[in-house]
């Protein structure tokens, strides 16, 4: 990676513009004001860097006090390390006329979708994240009627607090005056409980919370509620769909309602595009050139496409009916944090690129091979307005990362390839990895996930939104961000690592669906990790030769392992379609996804078929029919004669 | 038509008759934010001096005044106790539930008053960041001209039914003088000359438009390029006019919200009679009241620049913490500097005069 060039030039040249002087004049020790500037100047110049430099500073940088290299410092240290920064977008945002009108789902959204509908091998009802913190120093008397308000003030700001998803798959926001649009807490008051009572309702309430998530088919995608605990303790408890928000927007929605909550007269600089502004700016995206040679870019890779890491499992994901996802955590202090930074920044990788080596070359030693292909969510946006980083939203994506260890490679070679692969591939996600994904199980033949391991970091973000997050919430008290319980459930995942910052700490965590791993493989994999990211926040990790296994691909040795060979589909006579349920399909197949389906083999997502419309499709057929399909058992035989067959059963049962 | 009715033609069919009450209830609004702070920052006990409690506050040396002022008013509203002279109790502790109904009024009064919602916000952001403000971490003009733009600024000075109001009576007046050279000072934001600039254009020579700070002189050079005649310069009007800009002689000098800035007001407008040709006009917007809606942020404007000392008032307000000269001293001092009074707007029964926003004219005698 070639470093950045310092901001130094950038800024002296818009210091000169402001104070009327000539570059040269501008020395780097002397402050704005020495300089001429006033505090007016000084508004103006902060209003420069972030159009100029794309760099947001908070209120107080800008004093009439600041010398050029203070500033120059801190603008590195807020420039964060957008992937998709500097690629000029083939198509702009636009407002749309009506903010109330529907709009489609995203990639990532439909996948989500299709998961509640039990879609998936490894989905759940609802897809979300859960996590509660404990609070200090609560005037419990104020709490309920602050976070009320708090809530309802962040329901006008930012627009998906009111969203809906509709059953065909759309998605709309509510008026803030229709019924319901604005969500309200609830409260759990234990004040005057016994610590045994305590222990029970925290147990249920995060029980339901973690395995009843919140559903923007029926409500709020969000659900947040508060205890009230003996001592002027609580706890606030949040619940949001993977629908309506990703992980930036997790962290987002915490700032901001504990901002709100924390001062009654806190404004939000309005928000000048809103999720649905995006999402139907990117569509326009797939009309352009850039986006068919993105799709093509990876057309051309996907045969070359290597499976999964090969994990050992102890049961087939299609068999298991998992109701929570396990989670293993760690951390590193804010100054072993600060301490990687500033060993990634010297080896010349980001952060993420260090963690996503770190997390590969620990699944090459728990899977025994050194080639694997990986899902990562992308949590960072298109840039397409300056808004859009502070919008909450369902914006993420996937994309596929094939990763390949060297043998006998020292850790920061192999970060330093990880990050150039990495930004290779990056550099071509005009097209979601949701869709790339969905080709190669369609070239594969398979309905099974592609990619069941993935990574995400949002490291780095700290910087990218500026401020960092407050400790005090005013009248809900003080956060302690030591005490912190989450837990995340997302369909299509077996195991997830995620890296993220939390009060100037590196937090990191696993989830995985338990049922399918052995817990002592978990355990030490995770240690594994840990001892990893230690070694390389102390400087030594990075030098050493990195011990792998020396098969490249998996050992496909009849064990059970991910990625394995699926069941054997049941091959279906070709022909055309042999009665009369068998030919309503296909003609609801023609309607649906307009094209001729004159075979009864005809696999539904080979003619342009996708999960979507696979729910769609059920939906359809349940009406005319009257027999209730779920999607999965059509996933398994996707054609026009398997899914007869499956409603023959089906009203059999019935 | 009189100036009079060319301002309230720019308003339609605006109902006036809540603009009395909700000049107040914006007013109390913002005081009530600001005895919501001093009440959840103030040590228990008390009661205090204003200068105990600046130092409570960490309040920076240049804005150690301000408690003092916030204090008196807080005092005459009953809003805070002053069990002796110059002694405060903390203000009470106002409940969330009390503060968004505090915050619902202020926006239903600042809609009530023609302001767009950007004031709202303004004024909220500037009660949450007084901490910040008084320790000098945040400048008032950060606030006021968020992302160096103009928008609060021109919502506080143009968009908002006074203002709608004085500017068209003050084009109106102008239209009819058709002045050949005009002097604007402490032009800023140039509220009224983007008005003022259209109806000029048959009459102008020359639109000389000044300023202290050199921020807005770029701004206006851009906005208002179109106009041949308009010159933007630095000027201090605190200082010698003359040696600045030329002797004149002007046919129209325009001071908006801006005169009071003058250490000595008398001595301003004795300076500017001299640049005045002979039935030339001054014309003034000024405000003759300090409201308590603008106490968060125009204590701070008033202060010491960074390092040196306060302002001070040599004029009718010597000794004093005021701000602004009311309408009377306004129109003494216009007499005294041998300035005949044209028009003073809005008439003083009329509910507009609840903003204590006025347009002044005064020519000299030809
Ligand atoms: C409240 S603003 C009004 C600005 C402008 N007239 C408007 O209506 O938008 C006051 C202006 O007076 C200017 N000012 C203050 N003191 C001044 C001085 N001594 N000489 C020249 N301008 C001054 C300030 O820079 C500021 O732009």
């Amino acid at each position: 990676m070639t470093p950045l060039p310092s901001p130094a030039r950038d800024l002296t040249r818009i210091w000169a513009e402001l104070l009327g002087l000539d570059p040269g004049e501008i020395g780097p020790d002397a402050s704005f004001l020495r300089l001429g500037g006033d505090s007016v100047l000084a508004v103006r110049m902060s209003a420069l860097v972030r159009k100029r430099l794309g760099v947001e500073l908070a209120l107080s940088d800008v004093t009439v006090e600041i010398t050029l290299s203070a500033l120059a410092d801190l603008v590195a240290r807020r420039g964060g390390d957008g992937g998709t920064a500097g690629r000029a977008l083939p198509v702009d945002i636009r407002r749309r006329p009506d903010p109330d009108a529907p709009f489609p789902l995203m990639p990532l959204q439909q996948g989500y979708f299709v998961g509640q509908h039990d879609g998936w091998e490894l989905s759940y009802d609802s897809a979300h994240f859960y996590g509660d913190m404990a609070l200090r120093d609560m005037d419990a008397d104020e709490a309920e009627e602050t976070l009320a308000d708090a809530l309802h003030r962040l329901a006008l700001h930012q627009p998906t607090l009111r969203a809906r998803i509709t059953p065909d798959g759309m998605q709309h926001v509510l008026p803030p005056d229709a019924p319901g649009a604005i969500p309200r807490p609830r409260v759990h008051d234990l004040r005057g409980a016994g610590e045994e009572e305590i222990r029970a309702t925290l147990e249920t309430v995060r029980h339901e919370m973690a395995t009843t998530g919140p559903d923007p088919l029926t409500g709020p995608g969000l659900d947040v509620r508060l205890t009230l605990l003996p001592g002027d303790r609580g706890r606030l408890h949040t619940a949001m769909s993977l629908i309506a928000m990703d992980g930036w927007s997790a962290t987002l929605l915490n700032r901001e309602l504990l901002a709100l909550a924390a001062d009654w007269n806190a404004v939000p600089a309005p928000l000048e595009v809103d999720f649905g502004d995006y999402v139907t700016s990117i569509g326009r995206l797939r009309a352009t050139g850039q986006w068919a040679a993105d799709r093509d870019w990876w057309w051309d890779r996907l045969d070359d496409a290597p499976p999964p890491p090969a994990l050992p499992l102890r049961a087939d994901p299609r068999d298991v009916a998992p109701t929570l996802m396990d989670t293993r955590e760690a951390r590193l202090d804010a100054a072993r944090w600060a301490a990687l930074r500033e060993a990634c920044a010297a080896h010349g990788v980001t952060p993420s690129a260090a963690m996503l080596t770190a997390f590969s070359v620990v699944l090459a030693r728990w899977a025994g091979h050194r080639r694997m292909l990986l899902n990562t969510l992308q949590l960072n946006r298109l840039p397409l307005h300056p808004d859009i980083h502070r919008t909450i939203g369902a914006f993420a994506s996937t994309l596929l990362v094939p990763v390949a260890l060297d043998a006998g490679r020292t850790f920061a070679e192999l970060a330093v390839e990880r990050q150039r692969s990495f930004g290779e591939h990056a550099g071509h996600s005009l097209i979601s990895g949701v869709e790339v994904a969905r080709e190669l199980a369609r070239r594969r033949g398979t309905t099974r996930p592609v990619a069941p391991v993935v990574f995400q970091s949002t490291l780095g973000m700290d910087a990218a939104v500026g401020e960092r997050q407050a400790r005090s919430a005013g009248p809900l008290g003080e956060l302690d961000f030591a005490d912190f319980y989450h837990q995340l459930r997302t369909p299509q995942v077996a195991l997830e690592a995620r890296f993220w910052e939390m009060n100037a700490e590196m937090v990191f965590a696993f989830s995985l669906v338990a049922e399918v791993f052995e817990a002592d493989q978990v355990d030490a994999a995770f240690r594994g990790l840990v001892e990893l990211v230690e070694a390389l926040a102390d400087g030594s990790g990075w030098e050493r030769v990195v011990e792998l296994p020396g098969a490249v691909d998996a050992p496909r040795d009849g064990r059970l392992s991910l990625g394995g060979p699926a069941a054997a589909e049941t091959a279906v006579a070709a022909g055309p379609p042999r009665d009369e349920l068998e030919q309503r399909i296909a003609l609801l197949w023609e309607e649906i996804l307009d094209v001729p389906v004159l075979d009864r083999a005809t696999s539904f997502f080979s003619v342009g078929g996708d999960s979507l419309l696979a729910v769609r499709t059920l939906a359809r057929l349940a009406k005319d029919v009257g027999v209730a399909m779920r999607v999965r058992r059509f996933l398994d035989a996707p054609t026009v004669a398997g899914l007869a067959e499956a409603v023959r059963e089906r009203g059999a049962a019935q | 038509m009189t100036a009079h009715r060319a301002g309230l033609a720019a308003l339609g069919n605006t109902p006036l008759g809540d603009v009395p009450g909700d000049v107040r209830r914006l007013d109390l609004a913002v005081l009530t934010g600001i005895a919501a702070f001093l009440g959840s920052r103030l040590p228990e006990g008390g009661p205090w001096t204003a200068d105990q409690v600046a130092d409570a506050l960490g309040a920076a040396p240049r804005h150690r005044w301000i408690p003092g002022r916030w204090l008196t008013v807080l005092a005459d509203e009953a809003l805070v106790e002053s069990s002796a002279p110059g002694r405060y109790h903390r203000p009470r502790r106002y409940r969330r539930a009390e503060l968004a109904a505090v915050r619902d009024t202020l926006d239903r009064a600042r809609r009530g008053l023609g302001y767009p919602e950007t004031l709202t916000r303004y004024l909220l952001e500037s009660l949450r960041l007084l901490p910040e403000q008084l320790r000098d971490e945040v400048s008032a003009q950060t606030l006021l001209f968020p992302d160096g733009e103009f928008g609060v600024a021109a919502a506080a000075y143009r968009d908002n039914l006074v203002n709608a109001y004085l500017n068209a009576a003050a084009v109106e007046y102008v239209r009819r003088l058709a002045p050949g050279r005009t002097l604007e000072l402490g032009a800023g934001t140039g509220s009224l000359t983007v008005g003022l600039l259209p109806v000029l254009r048959g009459c102008a020579t020359e639109y000389l438009f000044t300023d202290l700070s050199a921020f807005f002189l770029e701004e206006a050079r851009v906005r208002f390029g179109g106009y041949a005649f308009l010159r933007a310069e630095v000027l201090d009007f605190s200082q010698d006019l003359a040696a600045q800009c030329g002797p004149g002689p002007f046919d129209l000098v325009i001071a908006v919200n801006a005169a009071h800035n003058a250490p000595h007001v008398g001595e301003l407008l004795a300076r500017i009679r001299g640049l005045l040709a002979p039935g030339g006009a001054l014309l003034l917007v000024e405000t003759c009241r300090e409201h308590h809606q603008s106490l968060t942020s125009m204590p701070f404007l008033l202060s010491a620049r960074p390092g040196g000392t306060r302002p001070e008032r040599r004029d009718t307000r010597a000794g004093t913490d005021r701000t602004y000269l009311t309408r009377e001293e306004w129109r003494d001092s216009l007499a005294a500097a041998g300035l005949t009074p044209r028009l003073d707007l809005p008439p003083v029964d009329h509910p507009l005069a609840a903003f204590s926003q006025r347009l002044f004219v005064a020519a000299r005698n030809p």
